[in-house]
């Protein structure tokens, strides 16, 4: 006669079962080259760009559900500016900048939304200026591309200044964010860094 | 005490009712063998099994429910976590999505760039391969081709072995610049890249001026910063 084996423990099963349901996620997540959380996203991206992990610098919120951060990244003589999908790879971006001595801006490669004065979000193009000088209290950016002329003025963040500037609105009320936002190679600007008391300390062109 | 009382007194403090369930008909199935060996009748079987709340406090402490409702749990996860698959399988179009992307990139890894408008064709020895962040970067074809506007390009195939993340490199990024002993090389074009499995096939080209001697291609930053150097002196045997 057959002998009946004896049923599993309940605690063989209820490991069983997770891993199986682990097992079948990370089946189907690769299948369909699914991203990953936000963080890993990215560094999944140096990866691919043959960058070593950088130091996060900042992480700078989009308001974009789908694309929720971007996160600037300084290594040492470059920063990447990325902005991972956490469900979709394919539409995750990152830009890798060679850094010299000194101060450099970089241009985010996402709009990023910032509530105004009534609460509701407005889009804008964001720059962040790398390595400021370690006393700057303040910086202002002077930005020109195909929409005109944009002075604004820097937010601290951590270790970067961040600028957020977007065109004026058309007659219709709409504001569209060109390329020649994101492109280095299609705007100049001049930034200036100042100290407690005002005084220039430093200024870059680009 | 009936037969059916003493078995739910017994049973009673098991929590997890398929143990409930399992003790139950393993304690009628002992009364059963007892009333037929004995011959006794059904009240002094039960009455010889012992006091059911005794064994039932016993049997509470054998039969803790925790590990029963996790097992549960567990297979609701397991349940809920295909249902979510198959919707999202459903979403993406998981049969046909990835097959298509199968077979295109196999495409393009497979079919060789056509170039054409080209005076002279010149091969030029490679082979030389670098390894950096996981990946292997070979050289594995250089052609130098000259055009009628007296301009000249040299063009590279690359086979890179990818890491075992099978992650593709981005080679906008990656590339990271290209120079000739006549200085750096402003213009520089990804012709075509596409990746199979464990493999990335690329073809870069650059604009050389006459005399240059060798080129250098970049790849990657930092401490990842390796160089695949072509001399464009020599020329490949037939």
């Amino acid at each position: 006669m057959k002998k009946k084996r004896a049923p599993r423990p309940y605690w063989v099963k209820f490991l069983r079962n997770l891993a199986a349901a682990f097992l079948l996620l990370a089946i189907v997540w690769d299948l369909l080259d699914m991203s990953l959380p936000t963080t890993a996203e990215f560094r999944r991206l140096e990866r691919q760009s043959l960058a070593p992990p950088s130091e996060i610098a900042a992480a700078v919120p989009t308001g974009d559900p789908f694309a929720p951060k971007v996160l600037i990244g300084l290594g040492q003589g470059w920063a990447v500016a990325g902005a991972p999908y956490p469900l979709s790879s394919t539409l995750s971006d990152l830009d890798v900048y060679p850094l010299s001595d000194g101060p450099a801006l970089i241009p985010l490669p996402q709009t990023v939304a910032r509530p105004d004065n009534a609460g509701h979000p407005q889009f804008y193009a964001a720059y962040a200026a790398l390595c400021p000088p370690s006393d700057a209290a303040r910086a202002v950016l002077t930005l020109h591309n195909e929409d005109g002329d944009f002075m604004v003025e820097g937010v601290r963040e951590g270790a970067v200044f961040l600028f957020y500037a977007r065109p004026a609105p058309d007659s219709a009320g709409r504001v569209s964010i060109g390329r020649s936002w994101f492109q280095p190679e299609l705007f100049t600007y001049e930034l200036a860094f100042y100290d407690g008391q005002d005084n220039l300390m430093q200024e870059i062109t680009g | 005490m009936n037969r059916l009382e003493w078995l739910d007194t017994a049973t009673k403090k098991i929590l997890f009712r398929p143990d409930r369930k399992a003790v139950r008909k393993e304690l009628e199935a002992h009364l059963e063998d007892l009333r037929e060996a004995s011959g006794l009748d059904e009240e002094t079987a039960v009455a010889s099994m012992g006091d059911p709340a005794a064994l039932a406090e016993e049997l509470s402490r054998l039969h803790r429910p925790w590990w029963g409702y996790l097992w549960r749990a567990s297979q609701i996860v397991l349940a809920g976590t295909a249902v979510f698959c198959c919707l999202l399988a459903v979403l993406a179009e998981a049969v046909c999505q990835p097959l298509d992307r199968l077979g295109t990139s196999l495409h393009n890894y497979l079919t060789p760039v056509q170039f054409t408008g080209a005076l002279e064709e010149r091969d030029i020895p490679a082979g030389m391969t670098i390894s950096t962040g996981g990946c292997t970067i070979r050289a594995d074809r250089a052609v130098l081709r000259s055009y009628e506007d007296t301009s000249q390009a040299l063009f590279v195939d690359l086979q890179i072995g990818l890491s075992w993340r099978r992650e593709p490199l981005i080679l906008q990024n990656a590339w990271s610049g290209a120079r000739t002993n006549a200085g750096e090389i402003p213009r520089r074009v990804i012709e075509r890249s596409a990746s199979w499995a464990f493999w990335q096939r690329a073809c870069l080209s650059v604009e050389v001026p006459e005399d240059a001697e060798w080129v250098e291609l970049d790849f990657g930053c930092g401490a990842w910063r390796r160089t695949l150097h072509i001399d464009l002196t020599e020329e490949a045997e037939p």
